[in-house]
């Protein structure tokens, strides 16, 4: 941690009324980490809270777990609290009206008043991350493995990574609200995948050199029975694997009756 | 259940199979969250529910569509449960995150939800979806067992003061081997200075 600040947040100007049966709470110091792009660290103590535009941010990190934010609309603001909340079991339950309090790890995302749709895309990363230079470490990691990515896009958000899973090259990941292309860039290993329906799907480049596309058509339409799913920059073959102009377009077979919304995979070879 | 019981049918169970199969139910209970065979990715695609489980961790994600209910308020319970079908998200390490804890929760600001802050009070009068424009078909999600993608098409509307204010939303969520990506996109509220909020956690500070 030497040459970087730290700076702690005792308060904050809207800090919440301290129950003094629940002051030892607040003698404890706070494990909330947030890490800024000026290599700053924030610690939180107990009590405090803050916020920062999300362009701003590297990393929150609490109980060995990481939050990045990989985008987000110009002006979303990200809040973390580590401070006190109050409530009773009466307001969420047949319970008493007795007011019970517990320190909070709070996050969350304010999207602000925009004319245009907005949006935001974050991750978790559960572990045994225990302090800034181990989370700096994995931040940096997962963010390097995202090789493709389109967030704002509300009609086929979609994500490639790299080495995503340990027997998987690549996999691309996307939710197209209606028929759609992902789009590569011209050095990445992720092909471009394109879908003839509206559906959500992962198509993968296994270690074996193995390609599976596996889909499921949400919106379960009756008169759907197949989706036909084109990799671009992939040469593949197999039962249900045929050469396109640019890739390889695979056909999968869609369940129906009680099973239809389920998933369907099938894998190509790669040639 | 006590822990003498469990043992004592494991001894006197006539099938030794089974007496092994409740053991390691046992312990798979006790030794917490994500610990035991339960691995993998499980979409419960009639209920629109999802969970991603790995040895040391598994997320829950909880939507509705035009094929379930959103949520129940019945007996006096789930008082506060408009939102938790929509698209909430949990994330559980140890099991004992949430203990005791949603007498506190800021029920608008649960993880991965995207709200309008209308300053709606949840009750049991508006905790089910009666509007059928709430409730949309694409839902789902694909997953080989292992990873999986997620998405809904979201939509609520909060009724304040005679006044409906709606919003809208597509989500997206990738589950991978170390990290869920939850996606968030088209974020349209009806009222341009409707202030929005996508809750990422909420949990028992330091909680183990």
């Amino acid at each position: 941690m030497e040459g970087r600040r730290r700076k702690h947040f005792h308060r904050y100007q809207r800090l919440a009324t301290v129950s003094l049966q629940f002051i030892s709470l607040f003698i404890l110091s706070s494990s909330v980490l947030v890490r800024l792009v000026n290599d700053t660290t924030i610690e939180l103590d107990a009590g405090a809270r803050v916020e920062l535009d999300t362009s701003l941010l590297s990393w929150v990190l609490h109980n060995g777990t990481i939050i990045v934010v990989l985008a987000a609309s110009p002006g979303t603001i990200l809040h973390v609290a580590a401070a006190s909340q109050s409530g009773s079991w009466s307001k969420v339950t047949q319970g008493p009206d007795d007011v019970v309090s517990l320190p909070t790890f709070l996050v969350f995302l304010e999207h602000g008043t925009r004319a245009g749709p907005s949006f935001a895309a974050y991750a978790q990363l559960p572990g045994a991350y225990v302090d800034a230079a181990s989370a700096d470490a994995a931040a940096a990691h997962f963010l390097s493995s995202v090789l493709d990515s389109r967030y704002g896009d509300g009609e086929g958000p979609f994500v490639c990574r790299s080495r995503a899973n340990a027997s998987m090259v690549w996999t691309v990941m996307g939710a197209f609200f209606k028929p759609s292309r992902s789009s590569s860039t011209p050095q990445s290993l992720c092909p471009s995948i394109s879908t003839s329906a509206a559906c959500s799907f992962m198509v993968a480049l296994h270690t074996s050199g193995i390609i599976s596309v596996t889909i499921s058509n949400p919106n379960r339409e009756s008169a759907a029975h197949s989706i036909v799913v084109v990799v671009r920059g992939v040469r593949a073959s197999g039962p249900f694997c045929a050469p396109s102009p640019d890739g390889t377009a695979v056909t999968v077979g869609l369940p129906s009756g009680t099973d239809s919304g389920g998933s369907s995979t099938v894998s190509c070879s790669t040639v | 259940m006590r822990r003498h019981a469990y043992t004592h049918l494991a001894l006197r169970g006539a099938n030794l199979t089974i007496g092994l199969q409740m053991r390691n139910f046992y312990n798979q209970v006790l030794a917490g969250s994500g610990a035991g065979g339960l691995l993998g990715h499980k979409r419960f695609h009639l209920s629109d529910y999802s969970v991603h489980s790995r040895a040391s961790f598994s997320f829950s994600l909880h939507c509705f569509s035009n094929r379930t209910l959103n949520t129940e308020c019945v007996n006096g319970e789930g008082l506060q449960n408009r939102a938790i079908g929509d698209g909430a998200l949990f994330l559980h390490v140890t099991g004992r995150e949430f203990v005791n804890h949603p007498p506190v929760w800021i029920w608008s600001l649960l993880p991965s939800v995207t709200s309008l802050q209308s300053g709606l009070q949840y009750s049991c009068d508006n905790a089910q979806i009666t509007d059928s424009d709430e409730r949309r078909s694409f839902v789902g999600a694909a997953t080989d067992g292992w990873s999986a993608v997620a998405c809904m098409d979201f939509f609520r509307i909060d009724v304040v003061s005679n006044a409906s204010l709606s919003l809208s939303a597509r989500k997206m969520w990738a589950f991978f081997d170390d990290a869920v990506l939850s996606v968030t996109a088209g974020i349209q509220p009806s009222n341009a200075s409707a202030n929005v909020t996508t809750g990422i956690e909420q949990r028992i500070l330091d909680g183990r």
